[in-house]
C-alpha cells in the first residue's frame, strides 16, 4: 500500500504552488512555465491543447494565469476575479491510477480525505472556440468545486488517441479553503519581513484597473479589426506551415473575442459567428501541428504505438 | 449442477443521474444474456454503487441446456426427381450440412405445408464459465449510452473508465478480458474509509464484504439510510426534510456510505424568494431543504457526505461556507433585478433569437400578446390582461437570477411582475404558463394562464412547422411533441371550446417568413401532428384505442368537443348492446359503400313491408332527440337513445332485401339506410369500434 503524506500546515499561496509542482514532477510531469499570452483557461496552453493531438507520450503540470474579463468586480467581490490562477496536469495516455493521483496531491496540500468529504460529479467539458470536448467530473470538497477532471475525446475537433487526461486546480479556492479565509484579497501570499504579504497586496489594483479597461476603455474598434488581422494571419501561417505560429494568433483572436464581449460589443447572433470562426482557426492548427508532428516521425511517441499510428495519420493526411 | 455467479465492474464515478438506469440495462443484459444461451438461473441480485455494476446470479446452471437444431431443406419434389434420385438441390443440402447423401431419403418431414428436407441436430450446451467471457462482454457492449467515452490506450468505449472487475462462479475466479483489464477476486472498498483492496471469498460473502469495506451495495438501501437519517435531523430542529424522489435518487448515486448532516444559513436570506433558495440547495448543491410546520422553508439544509468523516463539523462547515457565497451571489443578482422592469427587459429580447428564420423573442412575445386577445375569448379571459401577460412572458429571461439559475424561469418573471405593480393575474400567468412541464405535471388553472400557455404553443408549433424544421424521427429540438402534448392536456382538460384548425389559421396569420405566409401544408401538417398526439394522449389513460378512432374519423378539430365524444364512446363501448349496434351499423356501412344513394329523400309510400316503415318511424321518433342531445354534447344520452334502433334494424335486415328489383323501391331503402347512417355519425363512426 502507497504510504500517503497528509499535509496539515495551512499552506501559503506560494507554497501551495510549489507542493503541487513537487508532487507532480515526482510523478514524472515536466513542469512548464506558464504561457506568456492572455488566455482563458489553462487548457488553451500548447503544453496542453496541441499536445493533446496526435500519438505521443506527454505528460506536464504547470501554473496558468487565467483571464476572463466579464468576471471582473472591480477587486469589490470576495469570488470573482478578471485574472486568477489554474494549476494544471496534463497526462497522456491517462494512467490507470490518474484519479488516485490527484486525491493523493490533495492530501499533500492540507486536504485531509479522511475529514473532507471529496467527490467527482459527473460534468462533462466542452471548449467550442477549441473544438476540444471530455468527459468527466467537477471534483467536490465539502460541496464546494475545486477541480475539473476530464479525459481528453476530441481536440481541435481530431479524436484523441491515446486519451489525455486533464486535472484543473483552481488554485485561489483551494487556496481560501486550506487558508480558511473568506475573500480572495485575504490569502497569505507569502510572508515577509514586515509580515503577511496578501493576495489583494499583489493583485487587488490590478483587478480594479484591469476591471476598468475590459469593461469601459477596451478599444472596440481597433479589437475588432485585430481579431480580423489574427485570423488572416493565423490562415496565412497555416499555410505557410507554421502551425504554432498560428495558435499564437488563434490565442489572441480568442481572447480578443473575450474583450469584446466584455464590452458588450457583441450580439447574440454574432456570437456565435465568431466562436465559430475561431473554431476553424483552432480545427485547421490541430490539423497542421499533428501533421508537422508526423513529419517529425512523432518523436515522443511510444515506439510500439508509432508505426501504426504513422500508418494511421498517413491515411489521415492522404485524405 | 448449479452455482451462484458474481460480476462486479469496478469503475470510475459513473454519472449519478444514470446510475439507476444503468444498474438496471446491466442486470437486464445479464438476464436476457442468460436466457438467450439457455443458462437456467433462480434470481439476480443487483448492486450499484458510484463505482460499481455488480450482479450476483443465484443458482446458476453450469451449463447451459442442450438444444435440438433444426435446419429445413428445399421441399421434397424438389430434393428428388421423378425417378427419386436425389437432384442438385438435395447434394448441396447435404454437402452443407455433412450428411451422406445416401442417408437423405430418411430425412423428410412436413413443416405444415409441406413434405421438406429436415435435419435434426442436438446441440450439447457449453460449459456455463466457458460462455461467460463473450456474454459479459456482449452485455457491457449492449448497455445504451448517452455519452461514451475512452481512456489511456484503450480503443473500447464505455460509460467511465473500467478499472477493476470480479468475475467469481462458485469457487471458482474467472479470469476474464474486459475492457483492458482482467477479472480477478479483488474488488476495492470505499476510496477513504477503507483504502486497501478486497478479496471476495466466496459470492454469498459479498455483500457482506463490501459493507466490511464501508460501502452499501445495493442502491435501496443507501436510499432508505438516507431518508431515515434526513427525517431524524430535520426533526431535530423541528422541520421536515423535503425528500424529492429524484433528488433523493441522485444523491443515492453519489454515495458508497452516506452520512446525512445538517448545516444552517443566514434566515436573512429567507425574504429572497425561496424559490431561488430551493434551486440553490436542490440543483447546484444536491441539498435537501427543511421545511417547518407551517410548511415555510426554514434556513436549514440537510446534505450527504460519502464518509464517516474524523471531523463531521468541517465537512458541515464547509457546506455552510459554499451556501452562503452561492446564497450571497443570489441575492446580489435579486436585488439587482429588483432595479429593472419587465418592460425594460423586453427591449432586450430583440438580442435573443427565437429561430433565425422566424425571429427574435421580442417579436415571438408581440404575436403571443395578440394571440392571447384572440382567444380571450375562447377562455374566458380578461382580453388586454391577457395580452399584457403575452408581452411580457419572455422578459425575466435576461434578467440575472435567471441567467444564472434558468430553472427558475417563469417564477422570477412571477416575482418581478409584482415588483412591477403588473396585475397579479398577469404575473400569475407569467409562471403558469410553463405548467405542464413533464407529462404527468399540472396543468395551469386560471383563464390567462391557460390563454397565454394556449398561445405560446401553438406559436411555437406553427411558426417551426412554417419554417419546415418539425420534428423528424428522434429528433425534437423544439420539444414540440411535449408542447403539442401539453396543449391537448390545457385544452381538453381545463375545458376550452375552440375549434383548433381555425386557432392554427389565426396564429399562422401573425407569422411572416420573409415576407411570406405559412404555406397550407404547413398548416396541415400542424393540425395533424398534433391530432396524432391524442392518441398518445388516450393510450396513456387506458382508453380503448378504438374509442378514440371512431371519432377522429369524423374529422373534427376541436378538441375539447372530441374529448367528451371520445369519452362517450369509451363509455359506450362497454354498454351490453352496443356490439348489436355496431355490427348493424357495419351492415349499414356495408351496403351504402356498395350502392349509391343518389336520392336521399324517403317516400313513405315506396315502403313495401311493415319492417321498412316501423324502421322508418323509429328513426324518426329518436332523431330530434338524438339531435338535440347532441346539440348540447351529450354524447351518452345521444348514444344511449340509439342502442335501441339496434332491434327494428335486425328485424329489418332479416326480413328486407335493400336490394329490390323495382328501383323505386331500392332507392328508398338505401335513402332509409342513408338516413340511419347520418344519425349513427352524429357522434363517431361507430362501424370503427368493431374488432
Amino acid at each position: 500500500m502507497i504510504e500517503i503524506e497528509y499535509n496539515t500546515e495551512p499552506l501559503n499561496f506560494q507554497n501551495l504552488i510549489f507542493k503541487l509542482q513537487q508532487f507532480w514532477s515526482a510523478e514524472g510531469c515536466i513542469i512548464m512555465q506558464p504561457l506568456d499570452m492572455e488566455v482563458g483557461a489553462g487548457t488553451f496552453h500548447p503544453a496542453t491543447f496541441l499536445r493533446s493531438i496526435g500519438p505521443e507520450t506527454w505528460f506536464s503540470a504547470y501554473v496558468q494565469p487565467c483571464r476572463r474579463p466579464t468576471d471582473g468586480r472591480y477587486g469589490e467581490n470576495p469570488n470573482r476575479l478578471q485574472q486568477y490562477y489554474q494549476f494544471q496536469v496534463v497526462m497522456k495516455p491517462s494512467p490507470e491510477d490518474f484519479q488516485e493521483l490527484f486525491l493523493r496531491s490533495l492530501n499533500t496540500i492540507g486536504i485531509d480525505s479522511r475529514i473532507h468529504d471529496i467527490r467527482f460529479v459527473e460534468d462533462n467539458w466542452e471548449s467550442p472556440t477549441l473544438g476540444a470536448s471530455g468527459l468527466g467530473w467537477e471534483v467536490w470538497l465539502n460541496g464546494m468545486e475545486i477541480t475539473q477532471f476530464t479525459y481528453f475525446q476530441q481536440s481541435g475537433g481530431l479524436e484523441c488517441f491515446p486519451v489525455t487526461g486533464e486535472i484543473t486546480y483552481g488554485l485561489e479556492r483551494l487556496a481560501m479553503y486550506t487558508q480558511g479565509v473568506e475573500s480572495v484579497y485575504d490569502l497569505v501570499w507569502t510572508e515577509s519581513e514586515l509580515g503577511p504579504i496578501t493576495y489583494g497586496d499583489v493583485f487587488k489594483q490590478n483587478e480594479y484597473e484591469m476591471s476598468n479597461y475590459n469593461f469601459r476603455h477596451a478599444n472596440i474598434e481597433f479589437l475588432t479589426v485585430h481579431f480580423d488581422e489574427c485570423e488572416k494571419k493565423s490562415i496565412q501561417l497555416i499555410s505557410d506551415k507554421f502551425p504554432l505560429a498560428a495558435y499564437e494568433k488563434v490565442m489572441q483572436a480568442s481572447h480578443i473575442f473575450n474583450l469584446l464581449d466584455a464590452r458588450k460589443a457583441i450580439s447574440v447572433t454574432e456570437r456565435q459567428r465568431y466562436i465559430l470562426r475561431v473554431r476553424s482557426l483552432a480545427k485547421a492548427v490541430a490539423q497542421g501541428y499533428l501533421e508537422s508532428r508526423a513529419a517529425l516521425g512523432f518523436p515522443l511517441a511510444n515506439p510500439k504505438l508509432t508505426k501504426n499510428m504513422l500508418q494511421n495519420s498517413r491515411n489521415l493526411l492522404d485524405v | 449442477m448449479y452455482d451462484d455467479l458474481l460480476i462486479e465492474i469496478g469503475l470510475e464515478e459513473l454519472p449519478a443521474k444514470n446510475l439507476e438506469k444503468l444498474s438496471l440495462a446491466f442486470s437486464n443484459g445479464v438476464k436476457t444474456a442468460l436466457k438467450r444461451n439457455s443458462v437456467n438461473f433462480n434470481n439476480i441480485e443487483v448492486f450499484a454503487t458510484p463505482r460499481r455494476l455488480a450482479v450476483v446470479v443465484q443458482s446458476l446452471a453450469s451449463k447451459a441446456a442442450d438444444r435440438e437444431i433444426i435446419i429445413w431443406g428445399p421441399p421434397k419434389h424438389i430434393a428428388f426427381d421423378d425417378a427419386c434420385k436425389p437432384t442438385q438441390a438435395a447434394k448441396a443440402f447435404a454437402k452443407k450440412n455433412d450428411i451422406k447423401i445416401s442417408q437423405i431419403s430418411e430425412l423428410i418431414e412436413n413443416d405444415g405445408n409441406q413434405e421438406k428436407l429436415c435435419l435434426r441436430e442436438l446441440r450439447i450446451g457449453a460449459y456455463t464459465p466457458d460462455l461467460l467471457e463473450d456474454l459479459i462482454r456482449q452485455v457491457l457492449f449492449e448497455i445504451p449510452l448517452e455519452k461514451r467515452m475512452r481512456w489511456g490506450y484503450l480503443r473500447e468505449e464505455f460509460i467511465r473508465p473500467v478499472r477493476w472487475a470480479v468475475v467469481l462462479y462458485g469457487s471458482k475466479t474467472l479470469n476474464i478480458e474486459i475492457m483492458g483489464i482482467i477479472s480477478s477476486n479483488t474488488t476495492r472498498g470505499h476510496r477513504f474509509l477503507a483504502p486497501d483492496t478486497i478479496l471476495i471469498s466466496s459470492v454469498a460473502t459479498y455483500e457482506e464484504q463490501l459493507l466490511n469495506g464501508f460501502v452499501i451495495g445495493r442502491f435501496g438501501r443507501r436510499k432508505e439510510i438516507i431518508k431515515e437519517g434526513a427525517d431524524k435531523l430535520a426533526q431535530e430542529i423541528g422541520g421536515k426534510a423535503v425528500l424529492t424522489d429524484q433528488l433523493l435518487n441522485e444523491v443515492s448515486a453519489l454515495n458508497e456510505w452516506p452520512v446525512p448532516l445538517i448545516g444552517s444559513f443566514d434566515k436573512d436570506y429567507l425574504k429572497i424568494p425561496h424559490e431561488i433558495l430551493i434551486s440553490v440547495m436542490q440543483q447546484h448543491q444536491k441539498y435537501f431543504h427543511v421545511i417547518g410546520a407551517d410548511g415555510d422553508l426554514m434556513p436549514y439544509f440537510i446534505t450527504v457526505a460519502n464518509l464517516i468523516s474524523k471531523a463531521p463539523k468541517q465537512v458541515s462547515e464547509g457546506n455552510e461556507r459554499v451556501i452562503k457565497s452561492r446564497l450571497a451571489d443570489a441575492k446580489f443578482f435579486y436585488e439587482n433585478d429588483l432595479n429593472q422592469t419587465l418592460q425594460k427587459w423586453r427591449k432586450k429580447l430583440s438580442n435573443i433569437v427565437f429561430q433565425s428564420e422566424v425571429g427574435s423573442l421580442l417579436q415571438k412575445t408581440e404575436r403571443v400578446a395578440s394571440l392571447c386577445k384572440a382567444f380571450a375569448v375562447y377562455t374566458g379571459a380578461n382580453p388586454s390582461l391577457a395580452h399584457r401577460a403575452g408581452q411580457l412572458c419572455k422578459s425575466d429571461l435576461v434578467s440575472d437570477v435567471v441567467g444564472e439559475f434558468d430553472e427558475l424561469q417563469g417564477v422570477m418573471g412571477y416575482y418581478y411582475a409584482l415588483n412591477d405593480q403588473e396585475d397579479p393575474l398577469v404575473a400569475k400567468a407569467i409562471s403558469a404558463y410553463y405548467l405542464p412541464k413533464f407529462s404527468g405535471d399540472k396543468i395551469p388553472t386560471c383563464p390567462i394562464a391557460i390563454t397565454l400557455a394556449i398561445a405560446d404553443r401553438l406559436d411555437t408549433l406553427v411558426a417551426i412547422f412554417g419554417v419546415g424544421l418539425q420534428p423528424t424521427g428522434s429528433k425534437d429540438p423544439f420539444a414540440l411533441r411535449r408542447a403539442s402534448l401539453g396543449l391537448i392536456r390545457i385544452i381538453i382538460e381545463g375545458g376550452i371550446d375552440m375549434e383548433l384548425e381555425k386557432s392554427i389559421e389565426v396564429a399562422a396569420n401573425k407569422l411572416s417568413l420573409h415576407g411570406n405566409n405559412i404555406s397550407k401544408e404547413s398548416k396541415e401538417l400542424v393540425l395533424t401532428y398534433i391530432l396524432d398526439r391524442l392518441n398518445a394522449y388516450y393510450k396513456e389513460k387506458g382508453f380503448n384505442p378504438k374509442s378514440y378512432k371512431s371519432v377522429a374519423a369524423l374529422k373534427l378539430t376541436n378538441l375539447y368537443d372530441i374529448d367528451l365524444r371520445t369519452k362517450a364512446m369509451e363509455k359506450f363501448r362497454l354498454k351490453a348492446d352496443s356490439v348489436k349496434l355496431i355490427s348493424a351499423n357495419k351492415r349499414v356501412n356495408n351496403i351504402l359503400t356498395k350502392n349509391v344513394c343518389n336520392d336521399t329523400s324517403i317516400n313513405v309510400n315506396y315502403f313495401v313491408t311493415d319492417k321498412e316503415k316501423l324502421l322508418f318511424h323509429t328513426i324518426r321518433k329518436v332523431k330530434p332527440t338524438v339531435n338535440q342531445k347532441v346539440n348540447l354534447r351529450c354524447y351518452n344520452d345521444a348514444l344511449e337513445k340509439l342502442i335501441p334502433l339496434h332491434l327494428p334494424l335486425d328485424d329489418f335486415f332479416e326480413n328486407v332485401m335493400v336490394i329490390s328489383d323495382d328501383n323505386l323501391v331500392r332507392n328508398n331503402r338505401l335513402a332509409l339506410m342513408n338516413e340511419l347512417q347520418e344519425l349513427f355519425l352524429k357522434v363517431a363512426d361507430i362501424s370503427l369500434m368493431t374488432s
